[in-house]
């Protein structure tokens, strides 16, 4: 019997759903053969476009385009799921508006920064390009020039980026989105164990009896985590708990048997309350403490990382020491962490005494295993590092890290927030593999596996993502290249901070993107970008996976990949006209060079000749340099981790495996990080080894309960809470574009209490404004659905390009990790008068 | 396991219970372009009590096949429409129905 090509692609779609759900398909439907050319779809593999999750995914190509997809049964992440998002990944590179050709603002036939965009050539846009960064580095210096890049770049465009701007152009004003996300992170990993990211893996989840949601909406941002969290908690109903804490109701308290919302920022003062309780009930696992950990008391009263002239600034004592601590004993943390009584903490939060107390236990039982998991309600936080501190404090107390089941996990929003924004070290103060710039001997070690004379990266760190906005506005930042990200739309405070650096008659603002995104449509240049499938590349999940994938389909028009653009502008500057003076004149071999010469044409970089490359897949950049491009950057790369605790195989391994977790130590991945026996690096003997610090001791830091920066008073009498929707990903610049995804969640809305509602006059559905003391927003009343937010605060998502709420947002940051409070700041609503 | 719909003949065993994918096929046979594809697959799951009725509420609607069923309640959805439109609000109306607690995406696949 023969089937229709209809028919194949429909017994294909049964087959795959039936192998998810773990049902044997029909042989009749998978089995059957056909023409050939009716049904020729072409399969690769690659991770999915949107969040850290990292699940994988099947492409069906046709004819040069993507047709199909299905989450991959053969993957571990999300075992041949799909959520909505990643359902419909095939259709986000097909939005009809994507930019095919440069484009800059012309007035007369030339640039003008109040032109209109006009459709350029790839060379007259990087010679404008050029032209303006060599003016500016030429007039104020290497740091008048900045790039804003992103946890979306593959590792190889976040490498290339970062050599480009810290060995390149001797710029550390290099910074990705991922400030705005992970920082928060970042800080509390380096803090408290002295290397980045999460010990465990998402194997903790059937390991593990029990889950802690700190600020984190799993089900709607990782909703195939949280299909495995719910599988793990009904397959055991009679064991597994789930206590789920956010400042309003999500959808995850449908499977909350602990379900609390607090009052913003308090958070702080539950976690003290914890260790606290755990002390107080003799329940600290005082082998693993004694043998384990130190105790520290960090400085307080650190500020709010507003500018400096701010009030609150300076009124913070410790505002310019935001970092530093002094040790402590355990028995005088004990004593500062006595304050944190349940009663306290009860009336301070909102959350009842009996919830704080279960709460508590199931941390403090020692045959209970704990999984934390958190997202942007910890990390967007003025006081976000110190809450990352706190929730590995109550782990650490319990000594419940690190093993199957016992893992506090730190959750990421994109797809290689891990792999590339942290693993290669795009932030501004970073380097590869955890080093930072302004130790000398990291920058040693960099430029000599760069190839690049000593004292070309500058020491000091670069602005991060909200300086760099403050930095244009104040005219410091002069040419500025966004990438991979939809900036104007995110950073806080548009009005007053994001905008007004961007239109800057002395800036000039270049924007890669696929699409014309609120942050293009600000720019002076705007470059097509290739996306996703349209390149190779390679990405870095929440659990230390990198994934790797092949280049499936062509992109349209004149878009190149960020990599071929970052390369490609990199000819066109000569170390002459970046490198300091003094460096050239001590090693002259390198005068004269371009940046292409010494930053990939170096010997490492151009090694693997384009032979090497697939012969199943194009790969444009390859046949563009003339060597395998991405292999050369991944396996320099390699180079700064490999022997040093973050290893990673070699390049052609990745291609055939569905991802592994590093350290990949001969061959084997690392699940558990830290243990001896599951962690190659652990000590023998150490039983557990926090080789991150000299003594291989992780910090308990005492930290206190602070205030938010801003908070409701009589006129801006409601908390403005930011954040997501599960149909869209970030600023929507993809999923707005995808028919069905749009029509499921098309305009933003404002969440509230229909008391609140109410009490201002409101129904649902009606027109107001929100407003704060920076901006408002015109938006419509929600008052029922998926988010229930308690009396005094509102939910608002920021997806929506018509309805920015960033203009209304703070710009206050976490002093540590400067990273972004997104969660919490002062509005009132009311009405606009029309319907 | 018990008595299916007429499209969803049993000839599995428990716990595993599935049916010819090809009868349900039958259905689209005024879908002559054979260019225009919207083919999905999904997986619906509903308390194991409340399936069968489940299952006839899903077949109500015109473009949706549940070629295969288990008994812990999981149904595999294929929805074959012949407008994008058509495809959503198939998926929609499924997803809205009492007792279908989860309705997950599977396979997507799109030819205009």
């Amino acid at each position: 019997m023969k089937l229709s090509r209809r028919d194949y692609i429909k017994a294909n779609a049964v087959a795959v759903a039936a192998g998810v759900a773990g049902m044997t398909a029909p042989s009749a439907a998978s089995n059957l053969l056909t023409e050939s050319s009716k049904t020729a779809l072409t399969w690769s593999k690659a991770p999915c476009r949107f969040c850290g999750t990292g699940c994988s995914v099947m492409v069906g190509t046709k004819e040069g385009k993507v047709v199909a997809t299905h989450g991959d049964v053969k993957a571990e992440v999300n075992r041949g799921l799909n959520c909505v998002k990643g359902y419909f990944l095939s259709k986000i590179m097909y939005g009809k508006d994507r930019l095919k050709t440069p484009l800059l603002r012309m007035k007369d036939g030339k640039y003008h920064k109040e032109g209109e965009f006009t459709p350029v050539s790839w060379d007259v846009a990087f010679d404008t390009m050029a032209d303006k960064f060599k003016s500016a580095i030429k007039a104020k210096g290497p740091t008048s020039v900045g790039m804003f890049g992103s946890g979306q770049w593959t590792v190889w465009e976040g490498y290339a980026a970062s050599k480009l701007m810290k060995a390149g152009f001797a710029s550390n004003n290099i910074d990705p989105n991922a400030r705005h996300c992970m920082a928060s992170a970042v800080g509390g990993f380096m803090r408290t164990f002295g290397i980045d990211e999460p010990m465990g893996c998402y194997d903790d989840i059937e390991a593990t009896d029990t889950f802690v949601l700190w600020g984190s909406n799993m089900a709607e941002m990782h909703p195939i985590l949280w299909t495995r969290v719910t599988d793990r908690r009904l397959s055991a109903p009679d064991t597994t708990k789930v206590a789920v804490l956010s400042t309003y109701e999500h959808r995850c308290y449908d499977l909350a048997d602990i379900p609390m919302i607090f009052t913003p920022q308090t958070d702080l003062a539950i976690l003290n309350f914890i260790a606290n309780y755990i002390i107080q009930n003799d329940k600290v696992n005082q082998n693993f403490v004694s043998k384990h950990v130190n105790f520290r008391r960090g400085n307080d009263d650190i500020g709010y990382g507003l500018r400096p002239e701010h009030e609150l600034q300076k009124k913070a004592k410790n505002a310019d020491k935001a970092g530093g601590s002094s040790e402590m004993s355990f028995e005088e943390f004990k004593t500062f962490v006595a304050d944190y009584t349940v009663e306290k903490v009860s009336k301070l939060s909102g959350v009842s005494e009996k919830h704080l107390v279960e709460l508590a236990e199931l941390y403090a039982d020692p045959d209970r295993k704990v999984v934390s998991f958190w997202t942007m309600g910890v990390n967007q936080h003025t006081r976000g590092v110190w809450c990352n501190n706190l929730i590995y404090n109550i782990h650490l107390l319990v000594g419940k890290i690190s093993t199957p089941g016992n893992s506090p996990f730190s959750l990421t929003g994109q797809p290689s927030a891990c792999g590339t924004a942290r693993e290669v070290g795009t932030f501004s103060h970073r380097l590869p593999a955890d080093m930072v710039v302004k130790n000398p001997k990291h920058r040693a070690i960099a430029e000599k596996i760069w190839k690049i004379p000593a004292g070309v990266i500058p020491p000091k760190p670069g602005f991060h993502a909200v300086l760099q906005n403050r930095m244009l506005k104040d005219g410091k930042l002069n040419a500025y290249w966004v990438m991979c990200n939809n900036n104007m739309q995110a950073a806080p405070n548009l009005n007053e901070e994001g905008y007004p650096g961007y239109r800057n008659p002395e800036n000039f603002i270049v924007v890669s993107d696929p699409y014309p995104t609120v942050t293009a449509e600000a720019a002076d240049l705007i470059l097509p970008t290739a996306m996703w499938v349209e390149k190779e590349g390679a990405y870095g999940n929440a659990e230390r996976r990198t994934q790797f994938w092949h280049q499936l389909v062509e992109a349209p028009g004149e878009a190149r990949s960020d990599l071929w653009q970052l390369m490609e502008f990199s000819k066109r500057f000569t170390t002459d006209e970046v490198w300091p003076a003094d460096v050239l004149k001590e090693n002259p071999e390198y005068k004269g060079k371009t940046l292409y010469d010494v930053l990939y044409k170096n010997g490492s970089v151009d090694k693997y000749p384009l032979e090497q490359t697939h012969k199943d897949y194009s790969n444009q950049e390859s046949s563009d340099f003339g060597f395998y491009v991405q292999k050369g950057l991944f396996e320099e790369y390699a180079a700064f981790g490999r022997g040093h605790a973050h290893d990673l195989a070699p390049f052609d391994t990745y291609h055939k495996e569905r991802g592994l977790r590093w350290p990949v130590v001969d061959g084997k991945e690392t699940k558990w990080r830290f243990k001896e026996g599951s962690d190659p690096y652990a000590k023998p003997g150490s039983d557990y080894d926090f080789y991150g610090k000299p003594d291989g001791r992780a910090i308990i830091f005492a930290l206190p309960y602070e205030p938010a920066a801003e908070s409701p008073d009589e006129e801006y009498d409601l908390w403005l809470s930011t954040g997501r929707v599960l149909e869209h990903w970030h600023s929507g610049s993809m999923t707005q574009r995808v028919p069905e995804l749009y029509k499921a969640f098309p305009d933003a809305v404002v969440f509230m209490h229909p008391d609140d509602a109410g009490k201002r006059g409101l129904r649902r559905g009606q027109e107001v404004k929100i407003i704060s003391r920076r901006g408002e927003m015109v938006t419509r009343v929600e008052t029922r659905g998926r988010n229930k937010p308690p009396k005094g605060l509102v939910f608002v998502p920021w997806f929506d390009a018509s309805q920015l709420i960033n203009k209304v947002t703070l710009d206050a940051t976490d002093p540590l990790s400067k990273q972004t409070d997104f969660k919490k700041c002062a509005v009132k609503i009311v009405a606009t008068g029309r319907a | 396991m018990r008595q299916l719909t007429e499209n969803n003949r049993a000839t599995g065993t428990n716990p595993v219970i599935t049916a010819t994918v090809n009868n349900g096929f039958g259905n689209y046979d005024n879908m002559t372009d054979d260019t225009q594809l919207f083919i999905s697959s999904h997986i619906a799951q509903t308390p194991p009590e409340h399936l069968e009725e489940t299952l006839r509420a899903i077949m109500e609607h015109p473009h949706a096949d549940v070629p295969m069923v288990d008994d812990k309640g999981k149904l595999v959805v294929l929805v074959d429409a012949p407008t994008s439109k058509d495809a959503i609000r198939t998926i929609e109306s499924i997803q809205s129905l009492a007792n279908v607690y989860s309705f997950t995406p599977v396979y997507q696949h799109e030819e205009v």
